[in-house]
């Protein structure tokens, strides 16, 4: 688990992470849009489905790979409303995933793109290490089902990953996103020392 | 009263007739059910890793994560409970993220449900029904009195096997 300290430096690189992924997503859709961090943690592995809203959610998500210096995964899990909006705000008029259109696709392809870089970025500049990302994937599902995909091809051995509650504000409408960063066990202790080294 | 009992990540449980047995939102796991139809038991678990090798030492292995250790557990526990000839199914070990550059990893789902079957034929234990495999995420529910395993995607909709 966590110390206080490291729960408030994690943090504030939700925080960081959180204003990156703002500006960018805002530009995107040429709307305001404000991001910010309501809790940060270690969670239990079989905490995280009740976390992310339940299990059975149904959540469109976005998975980020992470290489280079760091190694581990970003995934960002909205409700699937909240990112059909989103979508059908960019492309103008309406957008489901059950019906998915090449455009529509395409779009949430992008915001899921711009939005996990804003993260990865903000992780290697709060660190000063490059990190090196691969094209998103992406899958719209049960949000049981994606966490635990994602945990198990991460980090099998361990028993919790680092969570970040976020609320996201966009067009004055809230929606509740979470962010899940998951490094590796390696990169996980690589993390820790720098940032006491950096203090 | 019929019970429906909840089966959490890497946990496992064991209940009779009129009782049924459900976990929700599997992914890469594997939901495994051994049963005996006549006794009218059954156990189910939600299957997270292949092989229980992957334990850090220090670490007390949760038996219910991974395929090993699940099967060996189910199998004491519903022999304790008079069990004769059991039988299995299974569901899951889906692929949730199609990605340009796989690695191995990512392929946990397939490995997972191949374990679990491994693990059956080591017990000698006939596996009745699977349905595993593809890229969607599954809600399962066994129902001990008649032996069927229903499941639900968000895609598909619910069938049973």
């Amino acid at each position: 688990m966590l110390s206080e300290f490291e729960q408030d430096l994690l943090k504030e690189l939700g925080n960081i992470g959180s204003g990156h992924a703002a500006t960018a997503l805002s530009t995107l859709l040429a709307k305001p849009v404000s991001i910010t961090v309501s809790s940060a943690e270690m969670e239990p592995i079989t905490y995280l489905p009740e976390r992310v809203g339940g299990p059975e959610r149904h959540v469109a998500s976005v998975l980020l790979e992470l290489g280079g210096d760091i190694n581990g995964m970003i995934l960002i899990l909205f409700p699937v409303d909240d990112a059909e909006r989103m979508v059908a705000s960019l492309i103008g008029g309406t957008f489901s995933f059950q019906t998915a259109d090449e455009l529509g696709q395409s779009a949430w392809e992008e915001i899921g793109n711009i939005m996990s870089g804003a993260y990865a970025r903000a992780l290697g500049d709060w660190l000063d290490t490059p990190i090196t990302i691969q094209v998103p994937a992406t899958a719209v599902d049960m949000a049981g089902s994606i966490v635990e995909f994602v945990v198990t091809s991460v980090q099998p051995e361990e028993d919790a990953a680092l969570y970040i509650d976020t609320t996201f504000r966009i067009d004055e409408k809230v929606s509740a996103g979470h962010v899940l960063f998951l490094p590796t066990h390696g990169s996980l202790e690589r993390i820790k020392q720098r940032l006491i080294g950096h203090g | 009263m019929a019970e429906v009992l909840k089966i959490g990540i890497a946990e496992w449980k064991q209940t009779t007739a009129p009782n049924k047995l459900r976990t929700a939102g599997l992914g890469s796991c594997v939901g495994v059910i051994l049963y005996d139809v006549r006794l009218q038991v059954a156990a189910m678990a939600h299957v997270m890793l292949p092989d229980s090798a992957i334990a850090r030492k220090h670490q007390t292995v949760e038996v219910g994560k991974y395929a090993d250790t699940a099967i060996e557990a189910l199998v004491a526990s519903l022999k304790r409970a008079g069990a004769g000839r059991l039988q299995a199914k299974m569901a899951g070990g889906a692929q949730m993220f199609q990605f340009k550059y796989e690695n191995e990893a990512m392929r946990i789902g397939e490995r997972n449900a191949e374990a679990v079957r491994n693990a059956l034929k080591a017990h000698r234990i006939p596996l009745i029904a699977e349905d595993c495999g593809g890229h969607n995420g599954r809600t399962i529910e066994f129902d001990v009195a008649t032996c069927v395993l229903s499941i639900r995607t968000v895609s598909v909709g619910t069938k049973e096997i």
